[in-house]
């Protein structure tokens, strides 16, 4: 039985992008949620990708398999939504790429409750060599060039490049999510500039999500999403060539390749050269940050941080080190990390594999034990039942043990 | 009156001569049309559909009108599913960017649209239709996978009794005799589709396959062996489109290729692809002289000679466009129900598929990118085959066709697939209309 909400229930729908501290706001929404609803504010999350599951649902999106477990998932979201009185954070950025159908769907599904769009957003600058290694830690073996390219073309046609701006197009994201909405519902949170306080960017969604930064606790998050560097970025290319076709299942990439090696190891190498645009598409997306800043600034919506945030420099003074250029001696060094750090997690797993045999043979022995035991007992009281046949004194003792019995 | 007031009346109007089951495409339309001062209101420009829709329903209405007003609404509000570009504009002559609005929502003339577009809007409206399809009262749905063996205990259909490390004493009798006096007992195994029409036409002339009855006795008396078992032979590019189209028919959302291609990177084939390791694993069990690899143009005579009776050996197979409609309801059919309620669905579109002519190429080629591992694996396959019972020279496996554009393409076109998916699609809506009346 659905409950339509109190007219009081506020959603903060944050749609993405992709990119802009969305997995660390989550982890921290997520490890806090009972501080939240003591707060008043829900974050309906039974696991910590509970609204990631939900969006792909929504999307109707497959997703290397996890889509498996997201059937009904937007609709079960929605029903936690209606249920509560107060604020509601819903985020996940691939929502960003919503149509106009599934944002009716999505809105319709939230009842009466008032809703506001909150879009974190950084500048194409930075944006499209993060996407680039996204999608390289999504198994894809595409070339720096290659991508380029495809999201460049006057026309993007291929999926890579739909998919891009799918989530990147800031004003058509908005244009679909918030077409319906006054623009004092619309929240921009821009991504501070290098350099700036760690703590800027959660001070800015959490004034968006209302309540204060330090109520609570942002040491929880977990997922950081760091960025890995030329040579790691085209290590990892290099093994999508060898474990695809097959050869790697998606859960197993997810936790080997995406998790340990280029998450919590390749992306923490010193000395990493930074992945830019080449100058040659530098300024392209320079002009293309300015058109949006301009749209963006006559729409009116609410702006956490500032739109000249979204501004680039011209030109950046870290020297372009191609990832397509990448040669054996410069993959070396982060393979050999890659490889020890591989080994390291297979010892682990053999010293686990070990002990769970143990665990199994000292399991299998009780129960053998047992058994053996029981057809020691069993074989006595036999012969004992025997016996009473034939000696009057053994025949006393099973009749009142059976009269013992009986009690 | 302003132009976009204009653009939105016009594309308002077409939308209701394509609810009337009207083909005219869009630019042919505003050329005739003109600019339209609609009804008022006026729809909200960013509510209009999406030019993928709106063809689909215009291609949909060439094959079948009388559809276009219950299939309306269900496509002209429906996203399409997957990753692909949200609600295409639709291109407005008069003045281009009108209707542009960001990077990849670019005006398109929506009779233009690839054809793959169409097919990610259809395979959407296609899933949508077949959940509201009744499932018959038994849960059973005739057609759809293959029947299972009788010695197939598990849910996969790659598990066997067999394989158990168990030599036999004797390696059995030669087959001639076998049958004079009482009629051997058999198992089939291999090329699933191949398998599944033989286990068929055997059962309608009341011959069922043995079983072993493992479970006799609580598992304490040996299983008893069948006197021939039946393993046949195709080339091996002929193997993969079985075990392809078997896939399909349980559930799997995988196209031709990618299927190919995440075979390469394995170390075994699909159970179904290698007759090597089936003829094996039931040696272990019943001897080699007892397992009969078959090449087609010995099956008939070799199932005489075997069993003592003549059956049509013809693979109940799908045209491959037909394989691919359904493994692309599938891709989205499994994002809206749990796997336990996914079979049933799926064995009813197949139902729906066996009915359309086969249209398209026959069969498909193996990808070029792969085609030097599928030569060195028939090959492989065809040397390993020595040793056993049969007829037929098992070199037939080294077999792998080239691609040729019409016949035997190593890949489908998706305006090849489109018509399959349109008349899928009007089929299927035709069953939910009788339904609802």
């Amino acid at each position: 039985m659905t409950s339509d909400p109190s007219p009081r229930t506020r959603v903060l729908l944050h749609v993405g992008a992709p990119k802009t501290g969305t997995s660390y706001v989550q982890d921290v929404l997520f490890g806090n949620r009972a501080e939240l609803e003591r707060l008043g504010v829900l974050y309906p999350a039974d696991r910590f990708d509970a609204h990631f599951l939900a969006a792909l649902d929504l999307l109707e999106l497959r997703w290397g398999g996890l889509e498996e477990q997201a059937v009904g998932a937007w609709d079960r979201l929605a029903e936690q939504v209606r249920g509560w009185s107060g604020t509601v954070i819903v985020s996940h950025e691939i929502l960003a790429t919503a149509s106009r159908a599934q944002v009716r769907r999505a809105l319709e599904s939230f009842g009466d409750a008032e809703v506001h769009v909150v879009m974190s957003v950084r500048d194409l600058v930075r944006q499209v060599p993060a996407e680039w290694q996204e999608n390289v830690k999504h198994r894809r073996v595409i070339t720096y060039r290659d991508f380029l390219d495809a999201i460049t073309a006057p026309t993007p046609t291929r999926e890579i490049a739909t998919w891009f701006w799918g989530v990147q197009d800031v004003p058509a994201v908005l244009d679909r999510w918030a077409a319906d909405l006054p623009p004092e519902r619309v929240h921009l949170v821009t991504v501070p500039k290098p350099g700036a306080p760690a703590s800027l960017l959660w001070e800015r969604f959490a004034s968006v999500f209302g309540f204060a930064p330090d109520a609570v606790d942002t040491s929880r998050a977990d997922r950081t999403n760091p960025s890995m560097g030329v040579a790691e970025t085209a290590l990892v290319r290099a093994v999508n060539h060898r474990v695809n076709n097959g050869v790697l299942a998606n859960v197993h990439y997810r936790e080997f390749v995406r998790e340990l090696l280029a998450h919590r190891t390749l992306s923490r190498r010193d000395h990493m050269a930074r992945l830019v645009l080449p100058p040659d598409v530098r300024p392209w997306a320079v002009d293309l940050c300015a058109q949006w800043v301009d749209e963006l600034g006559r729409r009116g919506y609410r702006v956490e941080g500032s739109l000249d945030e979204l501004l680039p420099e011209a030109t950046d003074p870290t020297p372009y080190v191609d990832p397509d250029d990448v040669g054996p001696a410069e993959l070396q060094d982060p393979g050999m990390t890659a490889l020890v750090t591989l080994l390291k997690r297979a010892g682990e797993m053999r010293e686990e594999i070990d002990d769970l045999h143990r665990r199994l043979r000292e399991t299998e022995e009780d129960r053998d034990r047992a058994r053996h035991e029981a057809g020691l007992v069993l074989r006595a009281k036999r012969r004992f039942v025997s016996r009473a046949e034939t000696s009057r004194a053994a025949a006393y003792a099973l009749a009142g043990y059976r009269r013992l019995r009986s009690r | 009156m302003d132009e976009l007031a204009a653009f939105t009346g016009t594309v308002a109007a077409w939308v209701d001569h394509l609810r009337a089951g009207g083909t005219t495409p869009w630019l042919t339309w505003v050329d005739h049309a003109g600019r339209v001062d609609h009804r008022a209101p006026l729809p909200d420009p960013a509510d209009l559909p999406g030019a993928g829709q709106l063809e689909l329903l215009r291609r949909l209405n060439l094959e079948d009108p009388t559809h276009a007003d219950a299939l309306a609404d269900r496509i002209l509000m429906r996203a399409g599913p997957g990753r692909g570009p949200t609600e295409l504009p639709l291109r407005w002559p008069a003045a281009p960017g009108l209707t542009a609005a960001g990077r990849v929502r670019t005006p398109v003339d929506p009779a233009a649209l690839p054809a793959g577009e169409l097919l990610r809007v259809g395979a959407g409206l296609l899933a949508d239709l077949v959940r509201e399809l009744p499932l018959p009262e038994t849960g059973v749905v005739e057609g759809g996978r293959s029947p299972r063996a009788p010695w197939e205990s598990g849910t996969s259909h790659e598990t066997s009794p067999v394989g158990s490390g168990r030599t036999s004493a004797s390696h059995g009798t030669p087959t001639r005799s076998l049958w004079r006096g009482r009629r051997p007992s058999f198992v089939l195994d291999g090329p699933p589709r191949t398998v599944a029409a033989l286990r068929t036409a055997l059962a309608d002339l009341g011959l069922h396959e043995h079983r072993p009855r493992l479970d006799w006795l609580g598992g304490r008396r040996p299983p008893t062996r069948p006197d021939v078992v039946v393993v046949p032979l195709l080339p091996f590019d002929d193997l993969l489109g079985e075990v392809w189209e078997e896939r399909a028919r349980r559930g799997s959302p995988r196209g031709w290729r990618r299927f190919v291609q995440g075979l390469t990177g394995r170390d075994a084939l699909p159970p179904g692809a290698d007759p090597a390791s089936t003829a094996a694993r039931w040696a272990r069990w019943v001897g080699p002289d007892r397992v009969h690899l078959l090449t087609p143009d010995r099956l008939d005579d070799a199932l005489r000679d075997l069993l003592g009776v003549r059956v049509p050996v013809r693979a109940d197979r799908l045209a491959p466009v037909l394989v691919d409609v359904l493994r692309r309801h599938h891709a989205v059919q499994s994002l809206h129900l749990p796997e336990t309620d996914r079979q049933p669905r799926t064995d009813l579109l197949v139902g729906v598929l066996e009915e359309m002519a086969a249209t398209g190429p026959g069969a498909l080629a193996v990808p070029a990118g792969c085609r030097s591992w599928a030569l060195d694996t028939g090959a492989r396959l065809a040397a390993a085959c020595g040793g056993y019972a049969g007829a037929g020279d098992p070199a037939v496996l080294a077999q792998v066709r080239s691609h040729a554009p019409t016949e035997r393409p190593s890949r489908l076109e998706h305006r090849s697939v489109l018509p399959a998916m349109t008349e899928a699609i009007l089929r299927v809506a035709t069953r939910v209309q009788e339904v609802r009346r």
